[in-house]
């Protein structure tokens, strides 16, 4: 709703965000740690997570099977262009419109009741579509779908990491903007509400059940996009993408990037990769599955005890430490004196 | 007999093997301020939050001007002009004080951002808060975010405030200060359900009284007869009303 904030912080926000994506495959393709598929990974992480900053960050409501969304995406694409020859771009439009439909339905019946039924709901859903996409003929069991041709843009094929980096990034961008409108219109201040008091924001007229609904079609619509994406820079889906590692990788993602704030993807994508790659580096590729869990839980108190705004917070946390210095160690005003 | 602006029929609710409230019956004909005392666990909350909405009774009917609110949303019943403060007091947070007015506001009125930012800023003036507008709900003193709960409640253009002990906690300048926009409220034909333990409050500034014990009625009457009602004194008042005589 935003009655009287400024609008120029925002704006400036999304041109240095915008600067800082340009930049990248320069700084990349320099910086040992890196090369252009971390930074396609990282573009389409933050697209996933980025659907969770209304619903876990506004609306205070936990999702454990965002990763389903991100596989229904990565499915629907991987099938309808190999099986059926459509295009990859309207693949990634059925994707994100079943994708909305299946989280509407699933939403519909989830936010009736009070408590904490998403988390467990999501959870149980997320594992069941896992063990689906294990057994049926149509998503190739556990080998998955190989064969997924890569999107194409005015007819010329994103095959290599670069262009398909500055696709993806540019998507982030619309996406992290559209995502910040709304967080900022009416719809963003009655789902903030809802998730500081459900009982007086329902007092107060607010829908709480059909917001929370609404923020979970977003997310579920924007996880089911980066699957689509990642399915076609990939050429390659399996179930492992649905599973419980990736939801929880996401939540670590918007956790450690910050849940407040549309920043908060991209950080926490950018964190959460580069601690990843650091980990591989120094231990292995070999760790398994088991190591990242651990790491991700480890990363996730640190963050929460540290930074329980996530990095998105630090500038903030940083500004008000300089003020309180001032306030100690500056020259005293004139007029007070 | 003309339609009640509220009429709880009949109404139990059970928590588990406990009888909340027990074949209830209250009907307020609109105006005025309505005390409802009673013991801790008497009901009082229960029958706040099975108006709203917020509890579905076992048996029985909520009607507020005729709308059927027993197995209504709590948004729902809230756009039909129904408003509740809470015991605990329960603001947002994460938004502004201005937004925390605006938005129900809105809601209800569906008003243009700058209509609805007018009104907002004369309803916190109304409960002295307009000089608060862009400061954060925490921010406020205790008896401050009392008001602005009232001036949210009073953003839905409300014909039935139900305040949930609004006076809990108060020191005795905030108290007077709350009851004397009570009776504005009530100048401004907004009825009023109060909750309160402040018992000497209530009978000083309720037109009526309804006393709840064990999830039922107790008596239903102006404040001078509640006070000398013998079930009452036994009940609730005990002797403490009895020495003020």
């Amino acid at each position: 709703m935003t009655t009287m904030r400024s609008r120029t912080g925002p704006v400036m926000g999304f041109a240095v965000f915008a600067a800082v994506l340009l930049s990248v495959p320069a700084v990349f393709t320099r910086v040992p740690l890196y090369t252009m598929s971390t930074a396609v990974l990282m573009v389409l992480l933050a697209l996933a997570a980025l659907g969770l900053v209304p619903l876990a960050g506004r609306a205070r409501q936990v999702s454990l099977g965002q990763a389903a969304f991100y596989g229904i995406g990565g499915y629907t694409s991987a099938i309808l262009t190999t099986r059926y020859g459509l295009g990859g771009w309207w693949a990634l439009v059925a994707g994100a419109l079943l994708s909305a439909a299946v989280a509407w339905l699933l939403g519909s019946l989830i936010f009736r009741a009070q408590g904490h039924y998403l988390s467990l709901a999501t959870l149980a859903f997320g594992l069941a579509l896992a063990a689906l996409a294990t057994q049926l003929p149509m998503t190739g069991g556990n080998a998955g779908i190989t064969g997924v041709p890569a999107l194409s843009v005015l007819g010329i094929e994103l095959s290599d990491d670069l262009s398909m980096y500055y696709v993806f990034a540019g998507m982030l961008l619309v996406a992290t903007v559209a995502v910040q409108v709304l967080l900022r219109s009416f719809w963003g201040a009655a789902l903030t509400a809802a998730g500081d008091s459900p009982v007086a924001a329902a007092a107060s007229g607010v829908d709480v059940a059909g917001l929370r609904r609404t923020a979970f079609v977003v997310a579920a619509v924007l996880a089911s996009v980066a699957g689509s994406g990642y399915a076609c820079w990939y050429r390659y889906v399996d179930p492992g993408v649905l599973g419980l590692l990736s939801s929880v990788e996401l939540l670590v993602i918007v956790s450690v990037g910050g849940r407040d704030s549309v920043w908060g993807a991209p950080l926490g994508a950018l964190g959460v990769v580069t601690l990843t790659q650091l980990s591989k580096e120094q231990i292995g590729p070999a760790s398994g599955a088991s190591f990242e869990l651990t790491a991700y839980g480890v990363i996730l108190i640190l963050s929460l005890l540290l930074l329980p705004r996530g990095l998105a917070g630090l500038p903030a946390i940083l500004l008000g430490r300089w003020r309180r210095h001032r306030l100690t160690t500056g020259r005293i005003p004139r007029e007070a004196r | 007999m003309t339609a009640a602006l509220l009429e709880v029929s009949d109404v139990s609710v059970r928590f588990g093997g406990v009888w909340a409230l027990r074949n209830l019956s209250v009907r307020l004909d609109g105006g005025g301020i309505v005390g409802l005392i009673g013991a801790n666990g008497a009901g009082k909350t229960t029958l706040i939050n099975v108006v709203t909405g917020a509890v579905r009774p076992a048996q029985g009917r909520v009607l507020l001007d005729g709308h059927d609110l027993t197995a209504m949303t709590a948004h729902r019943a809230a756009r039909l002009g129904l408003a509740r403060t809470f015991q605990n007091i329960q603001l947002f947070g994460s938004l502004s004080v201005l937004d925390n007015v605006l938005m129900p506001y809105r809601i209800r009125h569906r008003s243009t951002l700058r209509q609805g930012r007018a009104r907002a800023l004369a309803l916190l003036e109304q409960v002295g808060l307009a000089d608060r507008a862009d400061g954060r709900p925490y921010e406020l003193a205790y008896g401050q975010q009392r008001r602005l709960e009232l001036a949210r409640a009073l953003a839905m253009a409300p014909r039935l405030i139900l305040l949930d002990e609004p006076l809990a906690g108060m020191a005795g300048r905030e108290s007077e200060e709350m009851l004397t926009l009570f009776g504005r409220l009530r100048e401004q034909r907004v009825t009023l359900l109060l909750v309160e333990h402040d018992v000497a409050s209530v009978l000083r500034i309720s037109d009526r009284v309804l006393v709840l014990d064990h999830g039922r009625l107790l008596a239903d009457a102006p404040a001078a007869e509640v006070v000398a009602n013998p079930a009452v004194r036994t009940a609730y008042l005990g002797d403490a009303m009895g020495a003020d005589d």
